[in-house]
């Protein structure tokens, strides 16, 4: 694991307020080794330091991305929750969480939970991704939309008080995908950016429907009583939008429907 | 080939997890039988992590990631990968609906409700709609009947012929307060079909109506 420093002037409490009890080492209650001359210690000491720093700030370079670039962002997110399932590396996690434990406290909260039981979900949710980030595949689903799962399954257990059936890929009755090409599923992999880029594209009408959609814990007819529109309204606007994501996914495979 | 898939707003509840539990029940058990539903399904899921990434952020206690790294730093990495497929004879009944009704077709137990019609209700414990297995003999109708809600049909085995046009396994046919139909079992093999209804059929016939609470439908 790699020991994760939080004890100097450059460590940035704006961006990583949540220090774990790693006390500094001071100068002067160091004793020295004596198996070790002084002069040996003090070089390994520095060129220790030195990779915690660059490590670091490799971290924070894709932290302030984060703001800026979504894509960025998505990478930066992806790769950290492959590399918790790989060494445990709670410096990882500490961006994941930076990231999604405010926006999903957001979305325990519009899914009907006060905000003590939010945060106790909010646990709950980060303590699962922690546990299935080996489950985690970046080539099929960006850490967001797989975060959004997680979140989505818990709530649905939590404020329905019901099971959420779900399909068994290792079913023998499973029917498979056909085996893809390399170049669909790269197709597959940067799907879930396109539907993304067609979100943005959306008008705010178009988008407050499939947003409400997962927000609040509505059925579509709720959701056209909320926002005025007769049901049909509320239906053909989510038709019309998957028609734009499905278009946006079918451009360069060549083919429709 | 399955030519009858699932409507976009159906996906869209059933990943959203605003869809009760016996509808679910049914998108779960077409996606497990049709990939390009399970495309769509992963469109639908993208939606949710657009929506997570662009909702406002609400502050959480200063405490929280050190409560969560409590509960997660001396565990050991408890999660396996996805097992692959057992080697078994196929099953008709697809995952999840096989847990849901207890076995595979052979080890159904149906309830006679009419004439060559037989159903198995399936339990779904707090949920509104009802659903249920029902297995009509080649050639039998269902009488003419509208919808007070709305209904979900899949064909699981045999053929079903419902307002001209004929649904096979995986097959999805969606009913609602505007629809009268009366489908009927295709030729050959008997037709066993999931049906979720959130309310009570409306049957035209007098004598379907009199036998409706009898059995529920």
């Amino acid at each position: 694991m790699i020991p994760y420093y939080t004890g100097s002037d450059f460590a940035p409490s704006d961006v990583l307020p949540f220090r774990r009890g790693c006390a500094k080492r001071s100068n002067a209650t160091w004793s020295g080794r004596p198996w070790l001359g002084n002069q040996l210690w003090q070089t390994l000491q520095v060129a220790l330091a030195g990779i915690v720093r660059r490590d670091i700030e490799n971290k924070m370079v894709a932290i302030r991305r984060l703001q800026s670039d979504p894509k960025a962002v998505a990478t930066a997110l992806a790769k950290s929750i492959v590399s918790i399932a790989a060494t445990r590396d709670e410096a990882s996690f500490e961006i994941v969480f930076r990231h999604f434990a405010p926006r999903l406290k957001s979305y325990f909260l519009r899914r009907g939970a006060d905000s003590s039981l939010a945060e106790e979900i909010t646990q709950d949710a980060l303590v699962l991704v922690w546990r299935n980030a080996a489950l985690y595949n970046p080539s099929k689903a960006s850490a967001s939309t797989w975060v959004f799962t997680i979140a989505r399954n818990l709530s649905v257990d939590r404020f329905r008080r019901t099971r959420r059936p779900a399909f068994d890929p290792t079913d023998p009755a499973f029917v498979p995908d056909v085996e893809a090409s390399p170049d669909q599923q790269l197709e597959r992999a940067e799907a879930d950016q396109r539907v993304r880029e067609v979100m943005s594209a959306l008008s705010a009408n178009e988008k407050s429907v499939l947003m409400l959609s997962f927000y609040e814990n509505h059925s579509h007819g709720e959701i056209a009583r909320q926002l005025n529109l007769p049901v049909g309204t509320v239906k053909s606007r989510i038709r019309l939008a998957f028609a734009k994501i499905r278009a946006a996914l079918d451009v360069d495979k060549g083919n429709v429907g | 080939m399955i030519k009858f898939h699932l409507s976009d707003d159906l996906l869209l509840s059933y990943s959203s997890g605003t869809l009760d539990e016996a509808s679910s029940l049914l998108v779960a058990t077409h996606l497990a039988l049709c990939p390009y539903c399970r495309t769509r399904n992963s469109s639908a899921d993208s939606l949710g992590g657009y929506m997570l990434d662009t909702i406002s952020e609400t502050e959480v206690s200063p405490s929280l990631m050190a409560s969560v790294i409590a509960r997660v730093r001396d565990e050991s990495n408890n999660a396996k990968p996805l097992a692959s497929p057992t080697l078994r004879p196929d099953f008709q009944i697809p995952e999840p609906l096989r847990s849901y009704v207890g076995g595979d077709l052979s080890d159904l137990k149906w309830v006679r409700v009419a004439p060559r019609v037989q159903q198995i209700m399936i339990k779904t414990p707090g949920c509104a709609s009802q659903a249920r297995l029902l297995r009509f003999q080649s050639g039998t109708s269902v009488p003419e009947h509208g919808h007070r809600g709305r209904e979900l049909t899949m064909v699981l085995t045999g053929s079903l012929c419902d307002r001209e046009r004929m649904l096979c396994r995986g097959d999805i046919s969606e009913s609602d307060e505007h629809t009268e139909h009366q489908p009927y079992a295709g030729p050959g093999e008997n037709c066993v079909c999931l049906a979720v209804t959130d309310a009570p059929l409306r049957f035209k016939s007098v004598l379907a109506r009199l036998l409706q609470p009898l059995f529920g439908i």
